[in-house]
């Protein structure tokens, strides 16, 4: 896909677990860890907010547009 | 029972398992009558049906009775699915599809009456024909329920995208 999920790239940047991130967004570790590796289809808004609310960045530090070859 | 769609899949099997126990009777009847209690021979009035014309009839009755038990069969899956709590799913649209089948079947031999009629002669006449009232009824009913498929289909394939969005 096209997009690609920095959040790994945060995460190691702010010193923080995909666990904690999780709890604090209140999603599950399963969907935590199919955001980072691209495997949705879909990031809701709510998700996007908290997510940047807690690793204080914004979206565009998440998510980078690379045009397939 | 968990919920109220569990405890209606429960009943629709019920009344499916019925439903086949009912077609097994009247199937078992019908060849009896057919073929009289009191002998093998077919009789209209003083006459007797060819052989011919005996296979003939029991052939069409076999063959109705196989897509009533087929299509209550379908029934019953529905409800085996429900009872299981799968209700907007790929599997579930499938099955509507495959009663959907079954309803076509079942109405095409349903509108083939074939009747037995002593003639002026004293010969036996076969009647058949296409039951045309019953057609637009089985239009109908199969247009619902291969419509039912098709939301179904929809719905399982929303629900996919929307369990793919975090």
């Amino acid at each position: 896909m096209a997009i690609i999920v920095n959040l790994d790239v945060m995460l190691a940047r702010r010193k923080m677990k995909s666990k904690d991130l999780a709890e604090l967004i209140g999603i599950s570790e399963t969907n935590l860890s199919l955001l980072k590796q691209g495997h949705v289809k879909g990031v809701r808004f709510a998700t996007l907010e908290a997510i940047c609310r807690v690793l204080d960045c914004q979206p565009g530090e998440l998510l980078e547009y690379r045009p397939e070859t | 029972m968990k919920n109220k769609l569990q405890r209606h899949g429960y009943h629709l099997m019920s009344l499916a398992s019925i439903g086949q126990l009912a077609c097994i009777c009247l199937w078992i009847l019908e060849i009896a009558v057919l073929f009289s209690l009191t002998g093998p021979a077919v009789k209209v009035g003083a006459r007797t049906l060819s052989n011919g014309q005996t296979v003939g009839f029991v052939i069409l009755a076999t063959s109705l009775f196989i897509a009533q038990v087929w299509a209550l069969q379908r029934l019953h899956q529905i409800g085996g699915l429900l009872w299981q709590g799968v209700t907007i799913s790929h599997g579930m649209a499938q099955a509507w599809r495959r009663f959907g089948r079954a309803v076509v079947a079942t109405g095409v031999l349903s509108m083939l009456p074939v009747r037995a009629e002593l003639n002026s002669a004293g010969g036996i006449d076969m009647h058949g024909g296409l039951d045309s009232g019953g057609f637009f009824f089985l239009l109908i009913c199969a247009l619902c329920v291969f419509s039912i498929a098709r939301i179904l289909e929809e719905a399982a394939a929303l629900k996919d995208d929307a369990q793919s969005i975090v």
